[in-house]
């Protein structure tokens, strides 16, 4: 079962600049979250993220974690990107928190590694593993994807929720998982484009090629950022 | 909002030595919570609410010599683990209240020595800068800090958080006393400043910040 990808009636999301991050100028580097329940790959996604890019783009990466820096260590373990370029964030028992109501950390470290690298383009911040309701702050990042997997079951995206109705891009990851757990992706497909106008990518991202869409998204998506800076 | 934890400043990643202690010492009942919260308050809490008196004082003077502040914080600051996560949170403060009072920036950032701003310097220059008496700062730090601890405890133990509530509301005679006892020490000596600690609270922040996993930062 190969990845399949379906735009929105617009093709690819427009970046808004309705919602700088605060006091951040727009030259600085875009900033990307990664959200969705536990276990549902964002990790995978941040690597295969980082292996696809790390030639084309100067990268910087944020983890959070509720225990560890579990996430970024296993990051640098796959040496996906210089270890300098990853930094983990402490969450405190509540990764929603950290990335929605109190976003003082994980503003501090992406200001933080964008300053001492000085040449960031892309900041890419991994939330905790968390629940249908947990989306990035607006003041933090300026896009997100928001991860689910077919094997958290499929009617996931029938329940919707601010992840699902509200990222910039829907992930539904573990497409190769699919029929041994009796998940339907068709069906999570169409039920996820009834609960957002957005664009969604059904797929594997630890497959060969499974994170090819999402690569070309946030390619698109920073050529936007790019040329929004320059107008 | 300050006081209670719920001003977005990055506190809640903390548990004010909570998780630490509760382990090592097996605290897990509200009882023991508020005998850790007391233990806290007579080390710790006295010691920031002098350094507060102090600090306030030399502001309203004019006189504020930001490097010697700084030194005087650090030196009573006696475990590293405390300090970074003290000039963590001071960071926290610095952007969130720049951006609530962007009229504050100026003195915040005055406070700032080599990059280095600890949080109860920023707490003192904030308190300053909104026209809070000193008696006010201090309570309002101390409430803060019993915050950490009590909502560590409800997320850690379940602890009923009417309970923990209880707790902090013990404490006010406790607070109401270090108020009064350290509003007096502005214009002393910085040598004559009380700071008590204990070995403990040091030595578990220390043990806390080399645990593999941990669900507080502190």
């Amino acid at each position: 079962m190969g990845p399949h990808y379906e735009s929105s009636d617009n093709g690819h999301a427009e970046i808004s600049h309705e919602h700088p991050a605060p006091g951040g100028p727009q030259d600085r580097a875009l900033r990307i979250g990664i959200g969705g329940p536990v276990g549902s790959g964002k990790t995978s996604l941040v690597a295969a993220l980082c292996t696809a890019l790390a030639d084309k783009v100067r990268l910087g990466v944020i983890t959070n974690d509720i225990f560890t820096q579990e996430d970024a260590e296993a990051l640098r373990a796959q040496r996906v990107l210089p270890p300098e370029r990853i930094v983990a964030v402490e969450t405190g028992c509540c990764p929603h928190t950290a990335i929605r109501d109190d976003i003082s950390a994980n503003l501090d470290a992406v200001e933080q590694l964008e300053g001492s690298l000085g040449d960031v383009q892309l900041s890419i911040i991994e939330s905790g593993g968390d629940n249908l309701t947990a989306i990035f702050s607006r003041a933090l990042v300026d896009l997100q994807v928001f991860v689910i997997d077919t094997a958290g079951g499929d009617d996931i995206p029938r329940k919707g929720g601010p992840g699902i109705a509200s990222a910039d891009l829907l992930v539904i990851n573990k497409t190769d998982l699919a029929a041994y757990v009796g998940a339907d992706v068709d069906r999570m497909v169409r039920d996820a484009r009834e609960r957002r106008a957005g664009p969604v990518v059904a797929t594997a991202v630890t497959q060969p090629g499974g994170a090819d869409e999402i690569v070309a998204w946030v390619l698109d998506a920073l050529d936007s950022w790019s040329n929004g800076r320059a107008a | 909002m300050l006081a209670d934890g719920r001003f977005p400043s990055g506190g809640h990643a903390h548990s004010g030595g909570y998780e630490p202690a509760s382990r090592a010492l097996g605290l897990e009942s509200a009882r023991s919570l508020g005998d850790y919260v007391q233990l806290r308050l007579d080390t710790t809490g006295r010691s920031d609410a002098a350094l507060i008196a102090a600090i306030q004082h030399r502001i309203h003077n004019g006189q504020p010599d930001w490097p010697q502040i700084d030194n005087e914080t650090h030196a009573r600051i006696l475990s590293n683990a405390q300090r970074e996560t003290s000039a963590q949170l001071g960071r926290y403060w610095l952007r969130a209240a720049k951006r609530v009072w962007p009229q504050l920036g100026p003195s915040l950032d005055a406070a700032v020595v080599q990059g280095r701003l600890h949080q109860v310097v920023a707490f003192s220059v904030l308190g300053c800068g909104l026209a809070l008496s000193t008696q006010d700062t201090i309570t309002v730090y101390l409430h803060h800090l019993i915050s950490a601890m009590t909502t560590a405890a409800v997320r850690l133990h379940g602890l009923d958080p009417f309970e923990a509530q209880f707790v902090h509301a013990q404490s006010l005679t406790n607070v109401a006393t270090i108020v009064t006892e350290s509003e007096a020490l502005g214009s002393v000596d910085w040598s004559e400043l009380p700071a008590p600690s204990l070995p403990l609270t040091e030595i578990l922040a220390e043990d806390h910040a080399q645990w593999e996993t941990r669900l507080f930062q502190s």
